[in-house]
């Protein structure tokens, strides 16, 4: 009854992986224009895993302005700069920290809750029955997620900024008084569209990395009710690296865009 | 006997390096009541998941009312899916819906009938199981007979032409097993169901079974009656339909 056995390497099972996710990924574009278009589902998915998700990112938001602010006004104080510390501030949460941040406490909180739910319904068999009642599952479990991701984590992250800009002014408070007006007014002279429009459309390319990878990690979930667990662990390891990696990427294409 | 309806010709399927069925061969007639017996991981699922295109063979033909199910794609194999129903080990119901629009999932997005009609089936199928109390219970709320008559209200509901069961009965009791058993006897003769069972329990069997095959590492070793299954002189058979208390 046996065959010849292969051994898998780690390299094997890296391009595997690789091979399979991008496979995964066509399937979306291939899927996503064609109906049914689910709009209901998709806008309970963007309840459940978008407007859920505001508590745990606004005190992460907060977070990030307030100790942002703490940890940089003594630095501008020893060289007389402290009144830029709303555009220090500000820019570096606009461009990077806001985004970054957002979508790795995202894909905490939803790549590994979407891949969970998947995987345990791939492993009580609910997918194949859905398969064999004609209905795709791909479309209807994976489309409707990864459009949801995509289209909520933006607007986590335009509501992360204005909160880590609130966390900021309470921090300057702290040491000195400021008028709110005055605040405002440094954090909009020093803030441009160029900084804005690029870190919030990088939020698109996370969203969809936490969707596809949360999805593409339930969906081939196998060994028993261990396989949710490592669907689900996987699934942030993968879509936490894959965030930093494009990060990487669409910083560099941003400059070079902009430049031009 | 009717009309072959399903038709598998020298199946082969492994997996990794294990060989589960070996050039496998058998013609399942309309209107019967085959069941599948065999030990367990004797690829008795992966038969069954074979024919209706869960799993992809290694060799070998299948075919369905005369088409060939690994060549059906898109609308096609969609078509064929609308003439068949499963209903799983585990029931598989979809937790996050209730009984009420687990029925009606399919019907809505596939067959996509009319409000009215759809309210109509999924009240002639939870009466039909016996369950029209738990239209509106989450699955998590159902005993394990309750979620197999739900399962097989589900089946039910498309007026499918074939259903295959997965261990209908397996983890009941015996009053329910008989209960289940007398029901997806009733049905298929209420509805000129075809239908494929898989189970270990012999009073499942004798209650449905018209015609039975004993699957014995991937090879088919009986194919027959029950009565002759069960009075096989082969040891192997003996042993497995063998009640008595070993010493």
């Amino acid at each position: 009854m046996k065959k010849t056995s292969k051994n898998k390497s780690s390299l094997y099972i890296f391009f595997d992986t690789i091979g399979n996710l991008s496979n995964f990924t066509m399937q979306f574009f291939k899927d996503f224009l064609l109906p049914p278009y689910e709009i209901d589902v998709i806008k309970k998915h963007m309840y459940d895993l978008g407007v859920k998700t505001f508590p745990i990112v606004s005190v992460t938001g907060f977070i990030i302005g307030f100790v942002l602010a703490l940890q940089s006004e003594p630095v501008l104080r020893r060289f007389g700069a402290e009144a830029f510390l709303p555009a220090m501030v500000s820019i570096s949460v606009v461009r990077e920290l806001g985004p970054v941040l957002t979508a790795i406490i995202f894909a905490g909180r939803v790549s590994s809750g979407i891949g969970a739910e998947i995987a345990s319904m791939r492993i009580t068999e609910q997918i194949d029955a859905m398969e064999l009642s004609a209905i795709d599952p791909y479309k209807y479990l994976v489309v409707t997620r990864v459009i949801a991701t995509t289209l909520i984590l933006p607007l986590l992250t335009m509501y992360v900024i204005i909160i880590a800009l609130i966390g900021c002014y309470i921090a300057i408070l702290l040491s000195t008084p400021t008028s709110v007006v005055y605040y405002i007014t440094a954090v909009q002279e020093a803030l441009t569209f160029q900084d804005l429009i690029p870190g919030v459309a990088k939020t698109f390319v996370f969203g969809f990395i936490v969707g596809i990878v949360g999805s593409f990690k339930g969906y081939y979930a196998t060994k028993g009710t261990e396989g949710v667990g490592i669907a689900s662990t996987s699934a942030v390891v993968l879509s936490s690296l894959l965030i930093l990696i494009f990060d990487a990427i669409l910083v560099k294409i941003t400059l070079v865009v902009w430049a031009m | 006997m009717g009309n072959v309806i399903i038709e598998i010709k020298n199946l082969s399927k492994s997996f990794d390096d294990f060989i589960v069925l070996d050039n496998v061969s058998l013609n399942i007639y309309e209107k019967e009541n085959l069941v599948i017996f065999g030990k367990s991981g004797t690829g008795k699922s992966v038969l069954l998941k074979c024919i209706v295109k869960l799993l992809t063979p290694d060799k070998g033909e299948i075919k369905i009312f005369g088409e060939n199910v690994s060549e059906l794609k898109g609308k096609k194999l969609t078509n064929l899916r609308k003439r068949i129903s499963f209903l799983f080990q585990s029931a598989a119901l979809y937790d996050a819906m209730s009984v009420k629009e687990n029925l009606e999932f399919a019907l809505k997005k596939v067959f996509k009938l009319p409000k009215k009609e759809i309210d109509e089936r999924v009240d002639w199928a939870l009466n039909s199981v016996g369950l029209i109390e738990a239209k509106y219970k989450m699955p998590s709320e159902l005993s394990g007979g309750m979620r197999k008559r739900i399962g097989l209200a589900r089946a039910i509901i498309t007026k499918p032409e074939i259903i295959f069961y997965d261990e209908p009965t397996t983890g009941l009791d015996p009053i329910t097993t008989k209960e289940i058993s007398m029901l997806i006897n009733k049905l298929q003769k209420e509805l000129n169901i075809t239908s494929v069972t898989i189970t270990h329990d012999i009073i499942c069997a004798k209650i449905i079974a018209n015609r039975s095959i004993f699957l014995k590492d991937g090879k088919i070793i009986f194919e027959g009656t029950l009565d002759n299954l069960m009075k096989s002189n082969d040891p192997f058979l003996q042993n497995f339909f063998n009640f008595d208390i070993i010493n």
